[in-house]
């Protein structure tokens, strides 16, 4: 493939794979780094022309939680040794942002797998099938998974509500 | 206050409107591609070299994992020649490596690569979308017919699990063997396989016919009854027959490919030549068989034999150093 049809494919396809990897991630940085990585994958181990929008996301895919794992890792490591400035951190960070508190607790009771087989249907618009190429997995598990997210959503947001009605104060 | 969602579908549209900051960086990653293939040009004699292992690597494969029980009947299937073998500290034969005699040959029948790549363009989808219907207890032989003069490929469908990330492989394979805990720098994992075991779909036959010649009366058949393609299912079994690892180094193309299998191991090249050279290594108290293409060892988890191939355009100290790190 040469560098000219290589800019075809980012000028398509960067937002997209921008977008799914912030909405994985939520870090700026993060994603521009993930981003750039996935083109340079891409260019590195395809030759392909066809399912270009798959294979691309397939690395992305693989990337975040690859990060998201990672953090886990070292946020656990702070959480043990350091408990009390991990807890302040992350609580000056939720008050800083508090418009996407509730969508972020919401998206927070998901698995990173069923954000992602989230966001890969709802947002980027991907069908069951280039879902399964891209996360290799069979379209009936996909089809679970994004109904077990779906209930997990929409219970964390129930049972907010109720929360929310029962205390008379604002939840989110 | 007013919840910010009031259904599933509010927070699907938040997620589909949301602004994100998004940053062009089509320059970046040109300025760094640009890099990369200057970078490329130097490699290119390296990456010649690490393709032709890649190839001999598929069509051995393709043979090592097939269902042979018997390895002995394997090796006769494919009118094999043995030369080298690595025997355990209590006398047995747990790694043999030889090459593939003319008659067992699926080159001589095979198309140019051109035409077999085209050919596996063309029954891509097809292969995916049967491979998606399988349930998980199932197998299924694939041989693509239509628009074919002769037999020229087969597929297993669904035997094999893949995982991309070296976490997802470990806790799935935790329970059954080890993995390496080193890997040279620089190399990152592309793609790792887990492969079941399944129902001898050959054992009825291997009286009357090879392998090979099972494979090419399914062709046949197929064709006879202008069929697009030969396909029969058949039961997966829930233990695992062996997995494997592949990495890639970063911005080099070298490779390091790594098979585990349970159990003693025939490998039988067809990589146009009779000629192997074989030799026995033995490095920190570890005996290796190596040959052309790869070293080769093994080790005990309990009772269970465990034999390792690994594949590497990496210098032989560390190819120790990834054998030894296993386990």
């Amino acid at each position: 493939m040469n560098l000219v049809d290589m800019e075809t494919i980012i000028e398509n396809y960067q937002f997209g794979i921008f977008k799914y990897c912030f909405q994985m991630l939520r870090s700026k940085e993060v994603t521009e780094d993930i981003t750039q990585e996935v083109f340079l994958t891409y260019y590195r181990l395809s030759g392909k022309k066809e399912n270009v929008p798959q294979y691309l996301y397939a690395i992305a895919h693989s990337r975040c939680i690859d990060y998201l794992r990672k953090e886990k890792r070292k946020h656990l490591f702070i959480k043990n040794y350091s408990n009390e400035t991990y807890e302040e951190a992350a609580e000056d960070s939720f008050l800083r942002n508090e418009y996407s508190y509730e969508l972020q607790a919401a998206l927070d009771t998901l698995t990173d797998y069923e954000k992602s087989v989230l966001l890969l249907k709802s947002v980027s618009g991907l069908s069951f099938r280039e879902i399964s190429e891209i996360l290799k997995k069979k379209e009936p598990a996909l089809r679970k998974q994004f109904q077990r997210a779906k209930s997990k959503i929409e219970k964390k947001i129930n049972w907010e509500g109720a929360k929310s009605n029962d205390e008379g104060i604002p939840v989110f | 206050m007013m919840k910010e969602f009031q259904s599933f579908e509010d927070v699907i549209n938040r997620l589909t409107i949301e602004e994100i900051p998004f940053t062009d960086c089509k320059q970046d990653i040109l300025k760094r591609l640009n890099a990369k293939v200057l970078s490329k040009r130097n490699t290119y004699r390296k990456l010649c070299i690490i393709c032709a292992v890649s190839f001999t690597l598929i069509i051995s494969a393709a043979f090592t994992l097939g269902y042979i029980k018997e390895h002995a009947e394997f090796v006769k299937a494919h009118a094999g020649e043995i030369k080298g073998k690595l025997i355990d500290d209590k006398g047995n034969i747990v790694i043999q490596t030889g090459v593939v005699g003319k008659a067992g040959k699926y080159e001589d029948h095979m198309l140019s690569s051109d035409k077999k790549r085209i050919s596996a363009e063309k029954f891509d989808y097809i292969k995916k979308s049967l491979e998606d219907k399988l349930s998980n207890d199932k197998v299924a032989i694939f041989i693509p017919v239509k628009g074919l003069e002769a037999f020229a490929d087969f597929s297993i469908l669904n035997w094999c699990e893949y995982y991309y990330t070296i976490e997802d492989m470990r806790n799935y394979i935790s329970h059954y063997g080890p993995l390496p805990e080193y890997i040279p720098d620089g190399f990152e994992l592309i793609e790792s396989g887990v492969y079941y075991e399944y129902e001898n779909y050959y054992k009825p036959y291997e009286e009357k016919m090879t392998h090979k010649e099972f494979l090419m009366k399914q062709f046949e058949e197929a064709k006879k009854n202008q069929k697009d393609y030969y396909y029969k299912e058949y039961n997966r079994l829930n233990e695992i027959r062996g997995y494997s690892l592949e990495y890639e180094s970063i911005g080099e193309a070298q490779r390091i490919y790594l098979y585990f299998k349970k159990g003693k191991t025939t490998i039988l090249h067809d990589s146009g030549t009779d000629e192997l050279t074989t030799e026995i290594i033995e490095h920190n108290g570890r005996k290796y068989l190596k040959d052309e293409f790869s070293y080769y060892t093994y080790f005990y988890n309990g009772d269970d034999l465990w034999t390792i191939r690994i594949t590497a355009g990496v210098e032989e100290d560390r190819i120790f150093r990834i054998m030894e790190s296993i386990g």
